[in-house]
């Protein structure tokens, strides 16, 4: 069987409109990502939700206000570093991990069947 | 019943709706809290004929409930990425299709890096944009296992995230999804 790792999946939720330092959130948090070296970083945008505050969170004419969810995927080591920092830059919001198993996929390019 | 709502005004604005006596009695103290200015009234009616313009639903058997353990797989990919001249993740989920998966989703990111070291954002052009991808499939580990496989030898660079998670699914019973489950 195939090599799997264990790791853990993070998932932080929170509005479009949320900015940090200037910058979207979405933006700076997949930046701090980078700058920590954390694995891998994918930001999505829901088209409908509500959360804390129990604001629905959905397309405007001039607003853009959507849910967007961060998953990032890394070692439970690496997480620790990274949540605390999250934490810090995220007003309202919600964060959640999950342990996952892992499969990182590097075929050579010319390997297509 | 009917029960009516005004709001005086600048703009006056009135809601009506019927429902039985029972219903508007668990209604009314929500509505006595929501409606600060403004008159509840609420009023016998009684109903001659309910029209329905909407289509007739198809006849469906009763619904199922199905409850487990299985497996949430997330594979992600850049939109970029191809599969003999096909977008990768529509060559995936038509893979998946044939295995008889239960379900797939394809997510397309904003924003993101991983693997390949660049950042996938959305470019000014259509065609110059690399967004990230992800295909969310929940199946039992059992067939995961054999789409791993498969997708493995398709993809170039990616990761595949496995995790556990409780299913509830609603079946609804007709003849053609028995039949086809009628294997697994």
């Amino acid at each position: 069987m195939r090599t799997t790792k264990k790791a853990r999946l993070l998932r932080l939720h929170f509005g479009e409109s949320e900015r940090y330092q200037g910058k979207p959130l979405y933006e700076a948090i997949v930046h701090r990502c980078k700058e920590l070296k954390i694995a891998g970083a994918t930001v999505f945008r829901g088209l409908e939700g509500f959360g804390e505050t129990a604001e629905i969170h959905r397309r405007h004419l001039i607003k853009k206000d959507q849910p967007i969810v961060v998953t990032i995927v890394d070692t439970p080591e690496n997480l620790e570093r990274l949540i605390p920092e999250v934490e810090e830059m995220m007003d309202t919001g919600m964060i959640a991990t999950s342990d996952v198993d892992y499969i990182r996929i590097e075929n050579p390019p010319i390997s297509q069947t | 019943m009917i029960l009516r709502t005004l709001n005086f005004p600048p703009l006056s604005i009135r809601i009506e709706f019927i429902e039985s006596a029972q219903k508007v009695d668990e209604l009314m103290p929500a509505l006595c809290d929501m409606v600060t200015d403004g008159v509840i009234e609420v009023q016998d009616t009684q109903v001659v004929k309910v029209a329905n313009k909407e289509r007739p639903a198809p006849p469906k058997g009763p619904r199922t409930e199905m409850r487990g353990t299985a497996k949430m797989m997330r594979i992600y990919m850049g939109e970029s990425d191809r599969w003999q001249g096909e977008p990768l993740y529509e060559a995936i989920v038509q893979r998946l299709r044939m295995m008889d998966i239960a379900g797939a989703t394809v997510y397309r990111g904003i924003l993101g890096y991983g693997v390949k070291g660049h950042t996938h954002k959305g470019g000014r052009l259509p065609f110059s944009r690399d967004l990230p991808v992800m295909i969310a499939v929940v199946d039992t580990e059992e067939k995961l296992g054999k789409a791993i496989n498969d997708i493995e030898s398709m993809m170039q660079d990616g990761i595949i995230v496995l995790s556990d998670v409780d299913v509830i699914r609603l079946v609804h019973n007709n003849p053609a999804v028995e039949s086809s489950h009628a294997n697994d």
